[in-house]
């Protein structure tokens, strides 16, 4: 798992922002911005998993949307297997979204209800004119690979006919029909319960290693990072503040940020849960409209000292692939 | 048996539906003593939020029906308080905080308001301001004046945790109280639960799918599945030596921060449909040490060991003796 030289990088984000404008009013021009995305970089290679974590509006869903390019970043380029996503159009645009897919939290919302699993599946070979020859073999063949066997049964449901983990099984085949590179989970394992979400990370961890596919998997469960993810890159109000292995930010989080996200996740451990020695924020997050001045995170750090304030912390290497925005480790 | 506050026997809560009998929560048995924090653990559909609906007497009706069983709380039994005399009973002597306050807060009426209403003898010490205060909330005067849906989801559970607290109630129910929180809120949150309980000795029957609160926050636990209570004992005992085969599935399936796991465990198949739930044990057709007699009789509930009570036909007698003949 670890990272070296020869490992190929397929995806290079680089300054990356997106702001949405604000309406506030019907004639005026928005002045304000939500800064979703505020700046980030970060790469990805193949066969690997990329955890990006944070809470609600740190921006991670929209880092998702934009790798994609379901929307139009504001400023900052994405390389993806060697090209300039954003530069592409029409047919190379389509060529190249054939190599990435996209998995969401709310299968009902994103599998088409009206339609058959049957239909559903076929859409993404009728997409690329790949629906010649024997159609109903390959759907089946990959409702095998996602453990909806034996195929012939589940052919003809609706998605509602389904349960939530066979939805989402649904969603992972459709992800998985044209054998992509990439593949970008959007809280895809979060509405379920804890033995259907052991089946489901099960099953794409399984299917990563049988078709060399590299994950970017969104999520604010970090236990779920830690045995699924090989990288993580932790967000607060749309920028990055702490990347690295999975396994050295997890045993050594640098940033106060990484630190109470780590000791507010309980464990499942009644020992561990009594020792552990929880570090509370105060507060909530604040407006991504109008972010804090200096460290994003200083309104809330325990350890906040007068610089914080003033200048913002950028990206500092600590060995080992780790990287960390932080005063406090420069 | 003086220190039980609450005793739940033999609960039915069946909901009838056009498709049939809906047994959601299909003889509960379960206890809260004096000062004692219970989780009551289970995965979507198995009936835990039924239990404690029926135990505040909330359970829509119809389609909802109490249909048998005894909820003693000190010496009364719920189930026989007409609504008038429950309606006292709620508040004063049981409370409940829901997963979402939203739904629970009135969305037109001001915060503080909202919090008179349920005071029940406004004293000195016991204001409105007082309560906001108590459970954390920076600046109570503003808040007291504000919508709830100018808070955050934090504050808003603040602020239901303050309506329920508002007549120091001996028992609360919180019924996934931090599920729809981030994860630095729901530590606040908890915080501010244990701290209620310390200070107040309130007891606690948390209901939660989440195996890391309850091993975080629960002196005794108890495994649901399927409308029926499978296993139950110290938090301790059912982490560290789960007897039931659901309870050690779940358990190994479900994932900690703490530790890398390269093969997850699951448990295979799905929950089943409570219109029509398997026979006997209803875990059997997902059960990896399934027998014979699994499929057709349903185990009782028995003592293993002190205090862990068990049901599963591994365990008792009659089963292994079977399982060899």
């Amino acid at each position: 798992m670890k990272r070296t030289d020869e490992t190929e990088t397929i995806l290079e984000i680089s300054g990356l922002k997106k702001y949405f404008p604000l309406r506030e009013g019907f004639f005026s021009r928005s002045s304000r911005f939500v800064r979703a995305v505020d700046g980030i970089s970060f790469s990805l290679a193949r066969k690997e998993t990329m955890a990006l974590v944070g809470e609600s509006g740190c921006g991670k869903s929209t880092t998702a949307k934009l790798v994609l390019r379901l929307i139009e970043p504001t400023a900052g380029t994405i390389r993806f297997l060697g090209r300039n996503v954003l530069e592409l159009g029409g047919k190379e645009l389509l060529a190249l979204r054939r190599e990435m897919q996209i998995i969401f939290q709310d299968t009902f919302a994103s599998l088409n209800p009206r339609k058959r699993v049957r239909e559903i599946l076929s859409q993404p070979f009728r997409n690329y004119r790949m629906d010649t020859g024997n159609l109903e073999e390959k759907v089946a063949e990959i409702l095998e690979l996602v453990g909806l066997s034996p195929p012939a049964i589940f052919l003809d449901r609706h998605p509602h006919e389904l349960s939530g983990g066979q939805r989402q099984r649904v969603g992972i085949a459709r992800a998985l029909a044209l054998h992509p590179t990439l593949i970008v989970a959007d809280e895809a394992v979060s509405a379920l319960d804890v033995s259907v979400k052991a089946q489901i990370l099960d099953l794409m961890k399984r299917l990563q290693r049988q078709f060399d596919l590299s994950f970017l998997f969104i999520t604010h469960d970090l236990a779920v990072v830690r045995s699924l993810a090989d990288q993580v890159a932790v967000m607060y109000l749309g920028l990055i503040v702490e990347r690295g292995p999975v396994r050295r930010v997890f045993s050594n989080p640098l940033h106060p940020y990484t630190q109470a996200l780590l000791s507010a996740t309980p464990v499942p451990n009644p020992r561990l849960a009594r020792q552990k020695k929880r570090m509370l924020l105060k507060g909530d997050v604040p407006s991504p409209v109008d972010p804090p001045k200096g460290c994003r995170f200083h309104t809330r750090c325990p350890f906040v000292m007068s610089r914080c304030r003033e200048e913002e912390p950028e990206l500092k290497e600590k060995g080992d692939g780790l990287v960390v925005a932080c005063f406090l480790h420069e | 048996m003086e220190n039980i506050l609450l005793d739940v026997r033999g609960l039915k809560t069946y909901f009838h539906i056009s498709l049939g009998v809906v047994r959601a929560v299909d003889g509960v048995n379960l206890c809260v003593s004096k000062g004692e924090a219970v989780g009551l653990v289970g995965e979507s559909g198995c009936g835990k939020t039924m239990t404690a609906h029926s135990i505040m007497k909330l359970v829509p009706s119809p389609p909802g029906f109490i249909e048998e069983g005894e909820i003693w709380f000190r010496n009364t039994d719920l189930l026989r308080l007409g609504e008038q005399e429950m309606r006292k009973f709620r508040g004063r002597e049981v409370s409940m905080v829901f997963q979402d306050p939203m739904t629970y807060l009135n969305p037109v009426m001001k915060v503080g308001k909202q919090i008179a209403e349920v005071l029940v003898s406004p004293t000195r010490d016991r204001t409105v301001i007082k309560l906001l205060e108590s459970v954390g909330i920076p600046d109570p005067l503003k808040v007291a004046d504000q919508y709830p849906h100018e808070l955050s989801g934090g504050m808003r559970q603040r602020v239901l945790i303050a309506i329920a607290m508002a007549n120091d109630p001996p028992l609360l129910i919180a019924d996934e109280p931090t599920t729809a929180l981030d994860v630095t809120i729901q530590a606040q949150i908890l915080d501010l639960i244990k701290t209620i309980k310390t200070e107040k000795g309130t007891s606690l029957l948390l209901i939660t799918h989440d195996l890391g609160i309850v091993a975080e926050m629960c002196d005794r636990v108890y495994v649901m599945y399927a409308g029926k209570i499978v296993e139950s004992g110290d938090v301790f005992s059912i982490f560290e030596e789960p007897l039931h085969p659901y309870a050690q599935g779940l358990l190994r399936s479900s994932l900690s921060i703490a530790e890398f796991r390269e093969n997850l465990e699951t448990i295979e198949g799905t929950v089943p449909n409570l219109l029509d739930p398997p026979s006997g044990c209803r875990f059997h057709p997902r059960c990896p040490m399934a027998m014979s007699v699994c499929k057709e009789k349903e185990p009782s509930l028995i003592q293993e060991k002190p205090g862990h009570e068990v049901s599963c036909w591994l365990y008792e007698k009659d089963g292994r003796d079977r399982n060899h003949s």
